[in-house]
């Protein structure tokens, strides 16, 4: 009977530290509904890919789940990786988005500039507009690599339109409430 | 001025399409660009790596590496390898510009016949390979950024120099762009 009270005591204790562990929180996943990481970007979001010929390029949906706790806001890069370094730093800016507040994703064709497709107080743009301009003339012979880098920040940044990427990292800097995610795609030798 | 040079470059480049440039690329004989990481690469596959004396292999061996069709006027290569926490994971610095590949498990420190003549590497915390660390499940997964620029000259630096330094000495001295390939490690990982 002791033996018996004594293993249910244990057992009891035992689970009680099982329901006491907090589950850890899934992994933040940053992921678009038109494209699998390591994939290739659809030559509808890449209308400049052989010459620059739009600043109204279509932009491609994404969608985020699960942020880190005390995750305020987001920011959302898109760079060319094979661009070369020298020069300007923003050449490979190909979009920002700044101060995503309270969504889950951005639909498919944001329209550059003040748009109510983009929450209140969050602005964007590239090396050369105000909005998504997608893959550089040459990329339709040269395949190159595009990264899509989403920030976490535990507050909402308070910096200027016209910001530069060097500019927006010292701002984020300390504020991040996990490692940034990313989403890897190649354009456009590949591309459909 | 500049940008009269780039018209006449800009010219050139049209009048060199009909010959169809093959692009610079980097490549792996080890692994495809986009896949996985082989295990036996990393430290996640291996064990982590301990402090190394120069000559001595780490647990996880350094990958093989090639590469084809670099622009005209190349005299080295710099060879980058970050995490997407911008860790340094491998630099080989002033590679021979006429070398087309890097032999697989170059020791630590930079006196190997392994290495290219002139050439020296490092990692962040180590003087070679290191090998990615990362887990092996979805939410462990990390990104690998590899590139190879190709340079006019080989670089003054010493060979304890930072990656924003590496990065800042090259400047000004690409040949044109530079190589990349991208590769997820560990999830998934053989």
């Amino acid at each position: 009977m002791m033996r018996a009270l004594a293993v249910a005591a244990v057992l009891l204790t035992a689970s009680a530290a099982v329901a006491q562990t907090p589950a850890p929180p899934p992994p933040m996943v940053l992921s678009s509904p038109a494209f699998a990481d390591y994939g290739a970007l659809p030559l509808k979001y890449a209308p400049n890919a052989h010459a620059q010929v739009t600043f109204a390029a279509l932009s491609p949906p994404l969608a985020w789940t699960n942020p880190p706790p005390r995750t305020r806001a987001l920011v959302l890069t898109m760079l060319d990786l094979d661009a070369s370094p020298g020069g300007d730093p923003q050449d490979h800016l190909l979009w920002l988005v700044v101060n995503l507040t309270a969504v889950a994703g951005l639909p498919e064709g944001v329209p550059r500039g003040r748009t109510s497709m983009l929450p209140e107080g969050a602005f964007q743009k590239s090396f050369a507009s105000n909005g998504y301009v997608g893959p550089q003339p040459g990329a339709d012979k040269t395949r190159h690599h595009y990264e899509f880098e989403l920030y976490t920040l535990d507050q909402v940044l308070d910096v200027p339109r016209d910001v530069t990427l060097a500019q927006l990292k010292t701002a984020m800097k300390g504020h991040e409430t996990g490692e940034r995610r990313v989403l890897i795609v190649t354009c456009c030798t590949t591309s459909r | 001025m500049a940008w009269i040079g780039r018209l006449i470059g800009a010219c050139m480049a049209l009048a060199a399409t009909g010959a169809q440039a093959i692009p610079f690329a980097l490549s792996s004989p080890a692994f495809k660009d986009g896949a996985p990481i082989p295990l036996r690469f990393t430290q996640t596959g291996t064990q982590p790596s301990a402090a190394l004396k120069p000559g001595e292999l780490s647990a996880a061996i350094s990958p093989p590496l090639a590469w084809s069709d670099p622009p005209p006027g190349t005299k080295a290569f710099v060879r980058l390898l970050r995490d997407h926490a911008d860790i340094m994971m491998w630099a080989v610095v002033n590679i021979p510009g006429d070398a087309r590949a890097l032999p697989e498990a170059i020791p630590n420190g930079n006196r190997s016949a392994r290495l290219p003549a002139g050439a020296w590497h490092k990692s962040y915390r180590s003087n070679g390979w290191l090998g990615p660390a990362a887990g092996r499940t979805p939410a462990g997964r990390r990104t690998y950024f590899w590139t190879l620029y190709p340079l006019d000259a080989p670089l003054a630096l010493p060979e304890d120099a930072t990656y924003a330094e590496i990065v800042a000495a090259m400047e000004g001295h690409l040949t044109g762009d530079k190589a990349v390939m991208v590769t997820p490690c560990c999830d998934g990982s053989q």
